[in-house]
């Protein structure tokens, strides 16, 4: 039996569009000239992938010295922004697991998981702000973009994020009348048909995010943004970034005292019982924000590489 | 990027630009000749991704340029700057090279 050949056409798709239009063909003959009808191995596929994830980072200004630092300064800041959008993810995550944590601390004890808490909550209502500020000094640029055919451009994707949002908000009404019926400990892990639907409920969160953040760097990318208003955005993403920074060692200083003076309330277990103060919701929370912290400051250090060449 | 040949640890140069304007040295060459020619002198199996990722960056810099093609196989040649670079780049591995032999040579005789 003949085997078809490999379809290297496949993995050219991975490639950003324009250097699949200058690269497209020879990469395509040089892939099939390497593969000889064979099928390629893992590391084969791996380094292309790499490759076009590299070439996705040159052509956004996220990888690379030589893009205008206007192009740096706009990718640096639009990393910011959505690294700000897990944080709004693993803060809703955080402020669910912190519920009551004040009661559960023994007296005398909880004044650092206090102060860590109040820096979570201010970096986090201080963090809004800043981000709508930016919104707001970017709103009549947005709008000469879709007066000039950008709606064109975005409507795919502003369509399936409306879709998402409204699903989320739908799912929201039957989720807190259920959530009405169970008892704390039920709510927090010990109900299974709960647990389940509030897990997908969270996806369907982080995918209506995901979403939003691609129709705003679709549209951002395209953007005529003056340099003014660049240079503005870029100090707010500065701005953010740092309370990103701050929020996860707010974060991080609570759960230390939480853990040291009552590990069960982390568990729902019952007071004075001996429990680990390592949950998987409580990792994955800081861990999202360690990983966020990090893509923004990443952000910044493109946003002051171009200030250095500015 | 996979080497054929190891040295106990110790690295050759594998940087993809380098090699490539090494190959393009001794004329055009489109991509799947560049990786065999890379792999046969220097024992360096470049992957697609960093192949492609080097030409495009070299081509940018305007160190190599294209000719035009047969079919789908587009060949690339050396430019007057990236013979300069690749010059420059060989002139400090040189050096390297110098430093290295002589206080090979120092070791070698204070061992014997």
């Amino acid at each position: 039996m003949n085997r078809r050949p490999y379809d290297a056409t496949r993995l050219l798709k991975w490639y950003p569009p324009a250097w699949r239009a200058r690269y497209g063909d020879e990469f395509v003959a040089f892939v099939d000239d390497t593969l000889a009808g064979e099928r390629p191995t893992a590391g084969f596929v791996f380094s292309i992938a790499l490759g076009a994830v590299r070439e996705r980072g040159h052509e956004s200004g996220l990888v690379g010295t030589r893009q205008a630092p206007t192009v740096q300064s706009r990718a640096g800041a639009l990393l910011v922004l959505c690294a700000w959008s897990v944080f709004m993810f693993a803060g809703a995550s955080f402020s669910k697991l912190s519920e009551h944590s004040a009661q559960a601390m023994p007296a005398g004890s909880g004044s650092l998981a206090n102060v860590g808490f109040v820096i979570v909550a201010f970096s986090g209502a201080l963090g809004m702000i800043v981000v709508l500020v930016g919104a707001g000094v970017a709103l009549p640029s947005f709008v000469n973009f879709l007066r000039s055919g950008g709606w064109q451009v975005a409507r795919q994707r502003v369509r399936l994020a409306l879709a998402l949002t409204a699903l989320v908000l739908a799912v929201i009404v039957p989720l807190t009348l259920w959530a009405h019926h169970l008892t704390s400990l039920q709510r927090n892990g010990g109900d299974g048909p709960y647990s389940a639907a509030f897990v997908a409920w969270a996806i369907l969160i982080a995918l209506t995010l995901v979403s939003w953040d691609r129709v705003i760097v679709q549209c951002v990318a395209k953007m005529d943004l003056s340099p003014r208003i660049l240079r503005v955005e870029a100090r707010l993403a500065v701005v953010v970034s740092f309370l990103m920074v701050a929020i996860t060692v707010g974060a991080a200083c609570w759960w230390a005292d939480v853990a040291g003076n009552a590990p069960w309330f982390l568990q729902g277990a019952s007071d004075g019982s001996s429990s680990s103060p390592f949950t998987p919701n409580l990792i994955i929370t800081l861990a999202l924000m360690v990983g966020a912290s990090g893509a923004g400051a990443f952000g910044v250090s493109r946003i002051a590489r171009s200030w250095s060449r500015a | 990027m996979k080497k054929s040949a190891t040295n106990e640890g110790l690295r050759r140069t594998n940087d993809p630009p380098f090699l490539i304007l090494t190959s393009l040295a001794s004329g055009p060459k489109h991509g799947h000749a560049l990786a065999k020619d890379i792999a046969a002198f220097a024992g360096v199996n470049l992957g697609p991704g960093a192949l492609y990722g080097a030409i495009t960056r070299l081509e940018e810099r305007g160190l190599i340029e294209p000719l035009s093609g047969v079919e789908r196989r587009r060949p690339y040649r050396i430019t007057e700057a990236g013979s300069k670079s690749l010059a420059t780049a060989v002139a400090d591995m040189r050096r390297l090279v110098d430093v290295s032999t002589a206080r090979l040579r120092l070791a070698i005789g204070g061992l014997s």
